[in-house]
C-alpha cells in the first residue's frame, strides 16, 4: 500500500532545534555506567539548579557526559510568573552554564515558585489571566534573548485551580508561548495529571497547543492518591499517557522525548529499555500513514 | 462590589500559607480564604487542594535538610528533629533558587538552641555537616607545584602568602563528631558519644575526585591554616602561634616540613602569592 508523510508545522526559524531521539534524565548513581558504557539514549537532561555551584564531583561529571552525549538543560526555579522579577545573578550563573554545557535549547515552567524574596521550591500553578499571560511571556521573552539559546516553557502538573482564571491552560499556554515567541516543553504525563484532577479531556489540551513550537517532550509516571493523581516521576509510562503521547507526534512530527523517573531511580539498564518501549511509540506515531484512496493523477504502479 | 485581588496579591497570600507549618484546615479562616481563591472540585474543596501544595513544601525542604544534616538528625531524633526543622524554617525561610543553601543559617540556630541540653555536641555536627556541604561544590583548583615550593628565597617567604583550595574548612570541635557520624551512619543503633573532650581541629576538604574528607590537625596546625587563610604570611603566621601558643615553636621546629609535604600532597596549597610593597600580588 502506496504511503504520504503528513506534513508536519515547522517552528519559527530562531527556534529550529534537532531531534535528538529519546532521551533520559542524568543521575549521579548512573554516572559510571554512562561514562564508561554505550548507553542507547538519544541525550541526557540535567536540572541546571543542581550545577550552579563552582566546582566539585557535580561539574566535573557534566563536563564528561557533555564532552560524549548531546545533553540539555531544565530550570527549575527561575519562578517566572512569580510576583518578583527574575534572579539576575542566577540568569547570569544560568548563562555561565549554557556556555559551558552548549545545549540546543533550555527550559523552565509556566509556573511561579516564591514571592516577596522567599523561595518555596515548587513549580506552583498560575491562575490562567490577561495579566499572567503578559507577566509569563515578557519574562520568558527577555531570558530567551538573555540567554541566547532557543528557550522552552513547559506545563505543569497541578492539583489546584484558581476561582480567578479566566481561559483554559491550554488556552493560556498557547497565548504565553506566541506572545514570547519561545519554545514549549510539553509534557504529556502532566497534561494526563491535571486532566484527571481537574476534570478535562486530555486529548482537547493535545490537539490544542500550538504544535510547531514544541521542542522537546516530557513522560513520566505518576501515582495515585485516591482523590487526586500527582506527578511523582515514579515507575514507568502508563499506556494512556503513552497513547497520548503517540497523537502528540502525529500533530507535531517527531520530537526530543525524555523519560523522567526521578523516584525509586532503577538500574539503567531499565531506563533503557523503557526509553526504547518510547522509542516504539514514536516511530510507530510518526510513520507515513498509508493512503487509503487511488491517487489518479499517477500511473498505476 | 469586591475587587479581586492582583496576581501579586494572590501569590503574597498563598505564600504565606504554604509555609504555615500546621494544616490549614484547622483555621477556619485559612479555609474561608482558601475557598475563595482556590476553585476545589467535586473531590477536593479548595482549601484540601491548597492543602496539598503546603504538605509538599515541609516534605521537601525537610527531606533536603535531612540529606545534608543525617548526623544531626540522627542525634536528635524524629521529635526533636521535625521541631528544630520547623522552628528553623519559619526563622529562615528558603530565599534561594538552589535547595543547596537551604542549611546555611542551620550551625548559628541549632548554637542558639537553649532549650537543647546537648546542644554543644549538636552546633558541632551541625558545624561539620554544613562544612561537607560547602566544600562540595566549592571551586576547583589545582594543587600547586610543590617544585614551586622549593624555589622560594627567604625573602618570598617573609613576604609570601599560602593560597588554600577554596574547599578547605578548619574547624574547632568540642567532640569528634567525624567519627561519631559515620558510626551514627554506619549503624542504626550507634550509641552517641555525648562528653565533650578538650578541644580539637578538623579540616574538611574536597580531594581532587570529588569525595570530601575531614582530618584532625593540632591547634599549631589549624593557626597556622587560619592564618594564611587570612592572608598572613608564613613568618608572620608562625610568628603568631608562637605566641599564642606554649610549645608552637618546638613544634613547628619538628613539624612544618612535614606539614607542607602532607598539606601539597593532599592538595590543600593552591598558590604563592608574593606581595610587593606596593600590595600587587603574583602567584
Amino acid at each position: 500500500m502506496p504511503l504520504v508523510s503528513t506534513p508536519r508545522p515547522r517552528p519559527p526559524g530562531h527556534l529550529e532545534v534537532p531531534d535528538l531521539g529519546v532521551g533520559v534524565g542524568l543521575r549521579s548513581r548512573h554516572y559510571q555506567e554512562v561514562l564508561e558504557g554505550h548507553p542507547h539514549v538519544g541525550f541526557f537532561e540535567v536540572i541546571a539548579e543542581n550545577f550552579l555551584g563552582a566546582g566539585g564531583s557535580p561539574l566535573y561529571h557534566l563536563d564528561q557526559v557533555a564532552e560524549r552525549h548531546p545533553l540539555i538543560l531544565h530550570g527549575v526555579s527561575l519562578s517566572l510568573g512569580g510576583p518578583d522579577e527574575p534572579d539576575l545573578e542566577h540568569l547570569r550563573k544560568l548563562k555561565a552554564l549554557v556556555a559551558r554545557v552548549e545545549p540546543a535549547w533550555i527550559s523552565d515552567h509556566f509556573c511561579w515558585s516564591g514571592a516577596g524574596g522567599a523561595h518555596l521550591h515548587d513549580l506552583l500553578p498560575l491562575p490562567y489571566t490577561d495579566e499572567a499571560v503578559e507577566r509569563l511571556a515578557r519574562r520568558a521573552r527577555m531570558v530567551q534573548d538573555y540567554l541566547e539559546v532557543p528557550f522552552a516553557l513547559e506545563n505543569t502538573s497541578s492539583y489546584l485551580t484558581y476561582t480567578s482564571s479566566t481561559m483554559t491552560e491550554w488556552e493560556f499556554v498557547r497565548r504565553v508561548v506566541e506572545r514570547a515567541d519561545c519554545g514549549l516543553l510539553f509534557d504529556v504525563n502532566n497534561v494526563y495529571v491535571s486532566a484527571y484532577n481537574h476534570g478535562f479531556d486530555p486529548l482537547e489540551f493535545v490537539r490544542a497547543i500550538p504544535h510547531e513550537r514544541i521542542l522537546q517532550i516530557h513522560l513520566a509516571g505518576h501515582t495515585h492518591r485516591g482523590k487526586y493523581l500527582i506527578d511523582t516521576h515514579i515507575g514507568p509510562v502508563i499506556d494512556p499517557v503513552l497513547e497520548l503521547y503517540e497523537e502528540t507526534i502525529r500533530l507535531s512530527g517527531a520530537r526530543s522525548t525524555l523519560l523522567e523517573w526521578d523516584e525509586e531511580i532503577p538500574e539503567f539498564a531499565r531506563l533503557q529499555s523503557e526509553a526504547a518501549r518510547i522509542s516504539a511509540a514514536r516511530a510507530r506515531a510518526d510513520a507515513p500513514l498509508p493512503i487509503l484512496h487511488r491517487d489518479r493523477t499517477r500511473p498505476a504502479p | 462590589m469586591k475587587l479581586p485581588p492582583s496576581l501579586s496579591e494572590l501569590q503574597g497570600w498563598m505564600a504565606q500559607l504554604l509555609v504555615n507549618p500546621q494544616s490549614l484546615e484547622r483555621s477556619p479562616e485559612f479555609t474561608r480564604q482558601a475557598n475563595e481563591h482556590i476553585a476545589g472540585n467535586s473531590r477536593l474543596s479548595g482549601v484540601e487542594q491548597l492543602e496539598i501544595y503546603r504538605e509538599q513544601f515541609w516534605l521537601r525542604h525537610t527531606a533536603a535538610l535531612l540529606e545534608d544534616f543525617p548526623g544531626l538528625s540522627r542525634l536528635l531524633g524524629q521529635e526533636r528533629w521535625q521541631t528544630v526543622v520547623e522552628g528553623y524554617l519559619a526563622m529562615h525561610p528558603p530565599t534561594s533558587a538552589t535547595l543547596r543553601d537551604l542549611g546555611h543559617a542551620l550551625p548559628v540556630y541549632v548554637r542558639g538552641l537553649e532549650m537543647l541540653e546537648d546542644r554543644e555536641l549538636l552546633a558541632d555536627m551541625t558545624d561539620l555537616e554544613w562544612a561537607y556541604v560547602e566544600s562540595f561544590d566549592a571551586p576547583d583548583a589545582a594543587p600547586l607545584d610543590r617544585q614551586r615550593l622549593t624555589q622560594l628565597s627567604e625573602e618570598d617567604w617573609e613576604r609570601g602568602v599560602l593560597v588554600l583550595a577554596p574547599s578547605l574548612r578548619v574547624l574547632e570541635l568540642q567532640h569528634a563528631v567525624a567519627d561519631l557520624r559515620r558510626a551514627l551512619l554506619a549503624e542504626e543503633n550507634a550509641t552517641p558519644e555525648l562528653r565533650p573532650r578538650a578541644s580539637t581541629f578538623s579540616v574538611v576538604h574536597r580531594r581532587e575526585n570529588g569525595s570530601v574528607w575531614d582530618h584532625t590537625v593540632s591547634p599549631v596546625a589549624a593557626g597556622l591554616l587560619v592564618a594564611f587563610s587570612g592572608g598572613m604570611s608564613l613568618v608572620t603566621a608562625c610568628e603568631a602561634q608562637i605566641a599564642a601558643l606554649p610549645g608552637a615553636e618546638a613544634e613547628l621546629e619538628v613539624q612544618l616540613t612535614n606539614w607542607f609535604s602532607t598539606w601539597g600532597k593532599l592538595g590543600w596549597i593552591v598558590g604563592f602569592e608574593t606581595r610587593s610593597d606596593s600590595g600587587s600580588t603574583s602567584g
